[in-house]
């Protein structure tokens, strides 16, 4: 066999280090990044608990330090203190900072349901439906989803907040409270919601009609200086999205550890009554707006005209999962 | 495989290529246009669909509050048509092939209509201002929840065109792979060919034709070895004719050194003979104006006699010689007692053996037949008892004639010095003389084994340095004996 010409020998060793150097070419390895977020210990944070047990946030390079709060507004308000980057909160802690004047974005929910917030009546008080909650002291969380799932309740039965005695306090200390037949009901969300009712416990009355949404919110400035780590944060918490759509049975193994308290038949009810998705959608602009109008009208001082639609930043979600954002875009400002 | 073949087969493999370039381009812009064309249908299928879902949403909104306001109740039916074409809608838009997040939102507001209709209808029921508060606040909710969704199915709607140009990109991006590759394919194969082509067909030409220059000068044509084409066969047939041609030439060189030496050797012998002959005239002239006896003369006749027959001889052989190389040595065949033959030409060589004080020897088989020339083979034992005599002077020759099982075999024998080994090899050959031998064209053992294989037979010598040589004629033995024998 003749050997091959210097020139197609230089050939094809040029071929064959072109070939390797495209094969080798690949992304340089990203440096690993912080990001500190906080959050209630509560079911509706699903899609966190399983970034963390599925290592996602590893997996983005992104070495997330996690607080557990015992409100989501608590959570809120260590973002507002620069204490975090996020917080897992629900609409209306964010809505009440929003009218303080808080410069605030949503980066993307992360989850809704219905059925999940409600008054746990104590059986012993004689109430048997909303109408005959007047006058009677109910425990409610200030500045809490428990709030407007009471003043939903009031409105469905002609009652206004003002007809009730409302005794201020957080969620463990209503049960209590309730328990201990101080409070005639409370106001409440799950797990604490579907703990304190049941069987030989209080009943459960609960507005059809109120839906609640958690969402991941930060301080605009932050998360814009942070937009690297939000972006890593974002996308992991959409790889838990695509693992828990292929396999449901995740949802149930994820939580059950985290919340032994909870019968089977209870971690079931969640999990029915609630979607974890991430997205920014018209749902939630309307959910927001109605809030604040809510708000506005039981008298919350509000700092100026706020737009709700500015409140929402569907950018980093946009990039990562457009289907996920079905937020109408607002006209184009003109330049000032 | 043929030439024809290897140059066509690239061809035809670079129009398949490039039809399928062309047919890829084809189809890839069909699917794309029909692509877009179904998307787009079925997008504005949608966005018509949502938009009459709007337009009823606003309508059963403005009909429920007006009824509310006035309390006319003719805007009851109104809302009851409203909600069927919502709901014919919404199984409409659900039997589509949504997928999530529609799926997930028409799913949402499917839920929704139960307890929406079930407010409206409390709402429309509703007769006193708390109930129609508490009703009202229940259909608020949920209308402006549905409100929401529909806004997102609508966005969704919208947003399918990014996901049917990101199909098309997506599509585009496959098919221009697809092509790329096609095309650096073509471009290989096109330079495989030519580069096939430059090697395989252009360079063993050129090297032929370099060759074939040169054969004149003594090259060869070299042979492509492993090529079983068209240029293989070429190359095989000009080595031949090459071949042929350079042995043909050496032939000419060595018939022409053959025809030099001829000349040269036969004019030498010639010469001598007719110098004699010529100085034996003069002779004789001068002794006639001498008045020489008639003895004398006659003496000098004899000599003029002998001159001119070793002339006729010479001239006889070189005329031999001629024939045979022309391959036109003519034998006239017959029946031939061998034995008498014999007897005949060694009775008439006795005075040449005596002249050479050799004793002659006769053993011969009675009535040896043979199918011969006479004359020829009289020429042949003429010849080998003239080298005999010439090379064994006063030596004994023996001539032996007889038969064996399938040949007749004449042996003349001497026991002379033997020939010398330098000699051996070239004895037969034309012109071939032994050092120091008598005058002679050397043509005589070379014409003997000639007319000797022109009867089918063969001469063999044995000789021995100080032993004395022997010839041996080997003819094929006549199977029928002649009526009547020449002999």
């Amino acid at each position: 066999m003749r050997a091959p010409r210097p020139a197609a020998r230089a050939l094809a060793l040029g071929l064959v280090l072109l070939l390797a150097a495209l094969v080798g070419c690949d992304q340089p390895p990203e440096t690993e990044l912080g990001f500190r977020v906080g959050y209630p210990d509560i079911p509706s944070t699903l899609l966190l608990y399983v970034a963390q047990d599925q290592r996602l946030f590893e997996a983005e390079h992104l070495r997330v330090e996690s607080k557990v709060y015992a409100t989501g507004r608590e959570a809120l308000a260590a973002a507002i203190a620069g204490e975090l980057d996020a917080a897992a909160v629900y609409s209306t802690p964010l809505v009440l900072a929003a009218m303080h004047g808080e410069d605030l974005v949503v980066l993307s929910t992360l989850h809704r349901s219905d059925g999940l917030t409600g008054l746990a009546v104590n059986p012993q008080a004689g109430i048997r439906t909303a109408a005959d909650l007047r006058g009677r002291p109910i425990g409610v969380t200030p500045g809490t989803s428990s709030q407007l799932a009471l003043d939903v309740v009031l409105a469905e039965s002609g009652l206004e907040p003002g007809d009730v005695r409302a005794v201020p306090g957080q969620p463990r200390d209503l049960m209590a409270a309730l328990e201990a037949g101080e409070l005639d009901a409370a106001s409440l969300w799950v797990p604490n919601l579907l703990l304190a009712t049941g069987p030989g416990k209080a009943r459960l009355l609960a507005s059809e009609v109120y839906a609640e949404m958690s969402m991941l919110a930060g301080m605009r400035a932050r998360i814009e200086s942070r937009r690297m780590e939000s972006r890593r944060f974002l996308r992991a918490l959409l790889r838990a999205q695509d693992l828990i759509r292929r396999r449901p049975q995740l949802i149930e193994s994820t939580l059950r550890p985290r919340f032994p308290q909870l019968a089977e038949a209870q971690l079931a009810t969640i999990v029915s009554h609630s979607r974890f998705e991430l997205g920014l959608s018209n749902l939630l602009l309307s959910t927001l707006r109605q809030e604040g109008a809510w708000l506005e009208q039981r008298g919350e001082p509000r700092a100026e005209r706020i737009r709700f639609r500015d409140v929402l930043a569907p950018g980093l979600l946009e990039e990562l999962a457009p289907e996920s954002v079905t937020l109408l875009r607002p006209p184009e400002r003109p330049p000032p | 495989m043929s030439l024809a073949r290897k140059l066509v087969l690239p061809q035809v493999l670079i129009l398949g290529l490039i039809a399928a370039l062309a047919a890829t381009q084809w189809l890839v812009s069909r699917h794309e246009r029909r692509q877009l064309e179904d998307s787009t249908r079925r997008l504005q299928q949608t966005g018509l669909r949502i938009q009459r879902l709007a337009q009823l949403f606003a309508d059963t909104e403005r009909d429920l509050l007006s009824e509310v306001t006035t309390r006319q109740d003719v805007l009851t039916r109104r809302i009851r048509v409203s909600n069927e074409e919502i709901d014919l809608l919404l199984d409409e838009l659900s039997r589509g092939d949504a997928v999530a997040p529609a799926r997930t939102l028409l799913e949402d507001l499917r839920r929704l209509r139960g307890p929406l209709v079930e407010a409206q209808r409390a709402l429309l029921g509703a007769r006193d201002p708390a109930r129609t508060r508490s009703g009202f606040v229940r259909w608020w909710f949920l209308d402006q929840r549905a409100n929401a969704v529909l806004a997102d199915l609508s966005a969704d709607n919208l947003k399918g065109v990014d996901r049917i140009l990101a199909q098309v990109a997506s599509t585009r991006r496959r098919s221009d792979l697809l092509l790329f590759t096609l095309t650096v394919i073509c471009a290989l194969t096109v330079a495989a060919t030519a580069l096939y082509v430059l090697r395989g067909v252009v360079a063993p030409v050129v090297r032929l034709t370099a060759a074939s220059q040169t054969v004149g000068d003594g090259g060869s044509v070299p042979l492509l070895a492993g090529r079983r084409d068209e240029l293989g066969a070429l190359s095989r047939v000009l080595a031949g004719t090459t071949e042929r041609l350079v042995a043909t030439n050496a032939e000419l060189q060595e018939a022409l050194a053959l025809r030099e030496r001829f000349l040269s050797i036969a004019a030498h012998e010639l010469r001598t003979p007719l110098t004699s002959l010529s100085l034996q005239l003069a002779l004789i002239q001068r002794r006639i104006e001498q008045g020489a006896d008639r003895e004398t003369l006659r003496a000098n006749g004899e000599s003029l006699v002998r001159q001119a027959h070793r002339l006729s001889q010479l001239v006889g052989e070189l005329l031999d010689v001629t024939r045979i190389q022309r391959g036109r040595l003519d034998l006239h065949v017959e029946p031939v007692r061998l034995d008498h033959l014999v007897q005949e030409v060694c009775d008439r060589c006795a005075a040449l053996l005596d002249a050479g004080q050799n004793r002659l020897t006769l053993d011969l088989e009675g009535e040896v037949l043979c199918q011969a020339d006479p004359s020829r083979m009289d020429q042949v034992l003429v010849n080998l008892l003239g080298n005999a005599a010439r090379h064994a002077r006063g030596s004994a020759i023996t001539v032996r004639l007889w038969n064996s099982a399938h040949e007749t075999l004449l042996e003349v024998r001497d026991s002379g010095p033997g020939i010398p080994e330098t000699v051996r090899s070239r004895l037969f050959e034309p012109f071939a003389r032994a050092p120091g031998a008598a005058p002679g064209l050397g043509l005589g053992l070379y014409i003997s084994r000639e007319i000797v294989e022109a009867h089918g037979g063969r001469i063999d010598m044995m000789t021995a340095r100080g032993e004395g040589t022997a010839f041996t004629v080997h003819l094929p033995r006549a199977l029928q004996a002649p009526s009547a024998a020449t002999g």
